[in-house]
């Protein structure tokens, strides 16, 4: 683990784990698939989403967090785990 | 007036005012207060949009020639704001606005200025009895093709309108012209959804296609690449709908609303990753062509 990574986890304890899974859960319903076959180090591309779902995706995040997200955060953090990693750093 | 024009090769009036009549109440909620619904010009990252509204428009007039013009015409004027700003740096001007929006083109003429005069009429259909020496069009490019036409029609469109534009400008004429660009993307991935709930019967053109149609007519002074000042605009428009959800609803309706929401987010990704870009451009009319020798 990176010095990077570990600073990050210590700002926000559990946060990341818990926008990792909400967007598993998240991506699982919309793309109707088990959660247990959603990998979070896949693209959001690769995973099915196309830029539509993506959109959503990020305002529903932003909603349930309550806090503004950029529309483009996705494509800037294109996988499960680097969105939440991003999310709970910022 | 006409609303319907034979000779027009983008989108129908009925097209546009499906977008654009959605009703200045609602615009006004989440655009800036002079109603401007376009790319924004950021100087300094901290100026404010209706600020960043103003430069934009400052800058197309600079490029049209704004001290020396005394005959304007803006095509797609919107709700008039170009013409106003305009009209405060040079009063003795005449301005001409030409929309397919009949909500924008009742909101100009309510401002009851003399100085403005607003059409509901398409440039193929607009016909001066004096030239203009000053040209500027601010998204209504983006409204002049449709995605069924081949690319050479599109181009032969486009030239059409730059052919209008030669037709109408006084021989030291400029012109100044802004509009959205396909950069990393093409037609074939013109969104679906853009395509039906957004700007229904229109394309956008390649910043090639635009240099090609102006061949002989004008010629290219200046040219801005600033699709990060559309995304910043749209943040900002984005924000603002946000905050103002409970309003939007119960003027449009929640699907419509959601339409708005989805639109600004879909946009703002696609100039953020280079998909489309934001093309501002200055042009020179050029004179009639002429021969650098003469065979005997």
């Amino acid at each position: 683990m990176s010095n990077t990574s570990v600073l990050e986890h210590d700002t926000a304890p559990g946060e990341e784990e818990r926008i990792v899974q909400w967007l598993r859960e998240y991506i699982g319903k919309v793309l109707e698939v088990p959660i247990d076959r959603i990998d979070a180090d896949a693209s959001f591309q690769h995973l099915g989403l196309d830029s539509s779902a993506a959109v959503g995706m990020t305002g529903d995040l932003g909603d349930w967090l309550g806090r503004e997200i950029d529309a483009a955060a996705a494509y800037d953090y294109p996988t499960i785990q680097a969105l939440a990693r991003a999310l709970s750093a910022s | 007036m006409s609303l319907t024009s034979t000779t027009h090769p983008g989108a129908s009036a009925e097209a546009i005012q499906h977008h654009y009549d959605a009703g200045r109440q609602f615009y006004a909620l989440w655009l800036d207060p002079g109603m401007t619904y376009s790319s924004a010009l950021w100087y300094e990252a901290e100026e404010d949009l209706e600020t960043a509204q103003r430069n934009k428009h400052d800058w197309h007039l600079d490029r049209a020639g704004i001290g020396g013009v005394t005959r304007l015409l803006d095509v797609g004027c919107g709700w008039g704001r170009l013409m106003q700003r305009a009209l405060e740096r040079k009063p003795d001007c005449h301005c001409t606005g030409l929309t397919l929006s009949r909500d924008q083109a009742d909101f100009v003429a309510t401002l009851g200025d003399p100085r403005i005069d607003a059409r509901l009429e398409s440039w193929a259909d607009h016909m001066p009895d004096q030239p203009y020496n000053g040209i500027v069009s601010i998204g209504a490019f983006e409204h002049f093709a449709r995605l069924e036409q081949t690319v050479d029609d599109k181009i032969a469109g486009y030239r059409r309108f730059f052919g209008f534009c030669h037709r109408n400008l006084s021989a030291d004429g400029r012109m100044s012209l802004q509009t959205i660009t396909y950069e990393n993307a093409d037609r074939c991935n013109f969104s679906q959804f853009f395509a039906e709930h957004i700007f229904p019967e229109s394309d956008l053109p390649h910043l090639a296609e635009i240099a090609q149609a102006v061949k002989g007519l004008f010629e290219i002074v200046e040219l801005r690449n600033d699709r990060h000042h559309y995304a910043a605009t749209l943040r900002h428009w984005q924000r603002q709908l946000k905050q103002r959800k409970d309003e939007a609803i119960a003027l449009i309706g929640e699907a419509r609303y959601r339409e708005y929401e989805k639109y600004l987010a879909l946009m703002i990704v696609a100039f953020h990753t280079g998909t489309m870009n934001l093309s501002r451009l200055a042009l020179r009319r050029l004179p009639g062509s002429t021969p650098l020798s003469v065979e005997r």
